[in-house]
């Protein structure tokens, strides 16, 4: 009888609790230039950021650049000090073994070739510079060029319907935001891939502040494409990492820290804008600027 | 013979006029709310200016980012252009489509000579070029841990004392209870943005305090950081907020 009244028990009570989530752990499938960067490009992400999409896809970016500058040149030093001591009692061992990399050099024409944004919306960017231009860098005789083969997007086409119920502006300004591109994983496909169609182009994101208009919004973000692409026309990169490594009898810990600075000065001529996206959700504003 | 002159200067203007560009400028009088209505159009006849002048002597665009740890810093942007613009005929002033906007439309110009003073004027020196302002900032982050640190922790088991932490540039980190008069060294473990984490190792008065210990440093700003202290089952044994010695 207490058995059977048991049995009852527990299986209401099995009832009760949430059935169980059918593990659902399979790896995403990112673009293989995530994990294999092809020769001369290098891949940054970053994961998403209060601050707003622009800074996340600049820290993307920057970190990519910076390991560029790494791959092309850099100093390396080292430092390795070993310090034994024994008394009678015990005896003991530290270990520090540092390695620092500077690089530092002038990077023409170093642009982002892809980007994807996972389920965990990190985002990665690719980047990449031309081979002509790393030789010349290098001072070495310039090999055949190489475009890498990128996969075409699943794009879907811009909605008005879905612009026009964002709450950002006024319906008036609203109709006025005219998005020419597809859209890929809710953006522009141009915040993806700048330079598809074969332009030289880069984007500039602003996000709306409050009491700011849409004409200032709008010349923020061209302001921001317009650095980006004087960026990718030249840019003075000074890139440090450095890991340490301490040991102390079975104790050890790693440190590494970086540090990267760019820094761009152009005459920019010629570049225009040549289309726009509000998201309807975080009221940013993507521009997307070309050079005629 | 006045009629030839002004038909004759208004040629010898559209020759010398080598680059002409028309601009048309909207700004909204509610953003000026402090400011009168001829304030307001000089404004919008100053944006006009300064849009002509960008298309008709280009922009250089000026542009540093600073990152440390994978984490932006700083990053400035900043466009510069300029050069003498002059304005054909009279400003055209009108109502926008919006309640307070003011359109201003101009006939912007710069002769042959003012395009070529432009060229020989060198940009601005905007930015710190010797890199010191950077470096500073990177500098900040990451002295983030290091330096001497001291302050008062309360220990769950009822008991209380300063104590007092150095970790060095290279990563050398050494701790003292003054008051339960034992120390050690701290072995790094981890460290991130925010938090570091270390193995205790006591050199002296080990039969006072318990050795192998962790503790944990996590930055509340810049003078100020938590310690926590957790035994091997990973409890939290102390705590208690540390301040940064000059």
């Amino acid at each position: 009888m207490y058995r059977a009244i048991l049995v009852i028990f527990v299986y209401f009570f099995t009832g009760c609790t949430s059935p169980k989530e059918p593990n659902i752990s399979q790896a995403e499938e990112l673009p293989s230039w995530v994990n294999n960067p092809p020769e001369l490009h290098a891949v940054g992400s970053s994961g998403v950021n209060f601050q707003g999409i622009y800074t996340q896809h600049l820290e993307a970016i920057n970190k990519a650049k910076g390991d560029l500058a790494h791959n092309i040149k850099s100093y390396i030093t080292s430092e390795f000090e070993m310090e034994s001591k024994s008394t009678k009692k015990s005896s003991s061992t530290k270990v520090y073994d540092k390695v620092n990399a500077f690089s530092e050099l002038f990077l023409n024409e170093s642009y982002q070739v892809d980007a994807y944004i996972d389920s965990k919306k990190r985002l990665y960017v690719l980047m990449g510079s031309s081979k002509e231009r790393i030789s010349n860098l290098l001072g070495i005789k310039a090999q055949n060029s190489s475009n890498i083969a990128l996969t075409a997007l699943k794009t879907e086409p811009f909605l008005k319907e879905i612009l026009m119920q964002s709450r950002c502006y006024s319906k008036d300004i609203l109709k006025g935001i005219d998005t020419e591109s597809r859209l890929y994983q809710n953006k522009p496909v141009w915040f993806f891939r700048p330079n598809y169609n074969g332009v030289v182009g880069s984007v500039g994101i602003a996000e709306k502040e409050e009491g700011v208009t849409f004409l200032k919004q709008k010349s923020a973000a061209f302001a921001l494409a317009k650095s980006a692409l004087a960026k990718r026309v030249q840019s003075q990169i000074a890139s440090e990492h450095e890991a340490l490594k301490i040991t102390y009898n079975d104790t050890s810990g790693k440190i590494f820290e970086s540090s990267l600075i760019i820094r761009s000065e152009m005459r920019l001529d010629g570049v225009v804008q040549r289309d726009l996206w509000l998201d309807p959700k975080s009221c940013e504003l993507y521009i997307w600027a070309v050079k005629k | 013979m006045r009629y030839f002159l002004l038909i004759g200067i208004f040629f010898l203007t559209s020759v010398l006029a080598d680059k002409s560009v028309l601009k048309t400028v909207t700004i909204n009088q509610m953003q000026y709310a402090d400011k009168t209505f001829l304030q307001v159009k000089e404004i919008a006849l100053q944006e006009a200016k300064n849009a002509a002048a960008k298309e008709i002597y280009g922009e250089v665009v000026i542009s540093e980012t600073v990152m440390a740890n994978g984490k932006i810093l700083d990053d400035v942007v900043r466009e510069q252009s300029g050069g003498i613009v002059r304005i054909k005929g009279e400003p055209k002033f009108g109502n926008g489509e919006n309640f307070g906007d003011i359109v201003v439309s101009i006939e912007a110009y710069a002769t042959d000579e003012d395009l070529k003073n432009r060229e020989m004027l060198k940009s601005e020196i905007l930015f710190d070029k010797s890199g010191n302002g950077a470096s500073e900032k990177i500098a900040q982050v990451r002295r983030g841990f290091y330096g001497t640190w001291s302050g008062f922790v309360m220990r769950r088991s009822g008991g209380s004392g300063d104590i007092m932490i150095k970790i060095t540039d290279s990563g050398e980190a050494t701790i003292n209870y003054d008051s339960l008069h034992c120390g050690g060294e701290l072995i790094i473990e981890e460290k991130g943005a925010d938090l570091v984490k270390f193995k205790e190792r006591l050199t002296y008065g080990a039969d006072k305090c318990i050795d192998n210990r962790s503790v944990s440093l996590k930055k509340l700003s810049n003078t100020q950081l938590l310690y926590m202290q957790f035994n091997e089952h990973g409890e939290e044994v102390s705590k208690g907020t540390l301040y940064r010695e000059e």
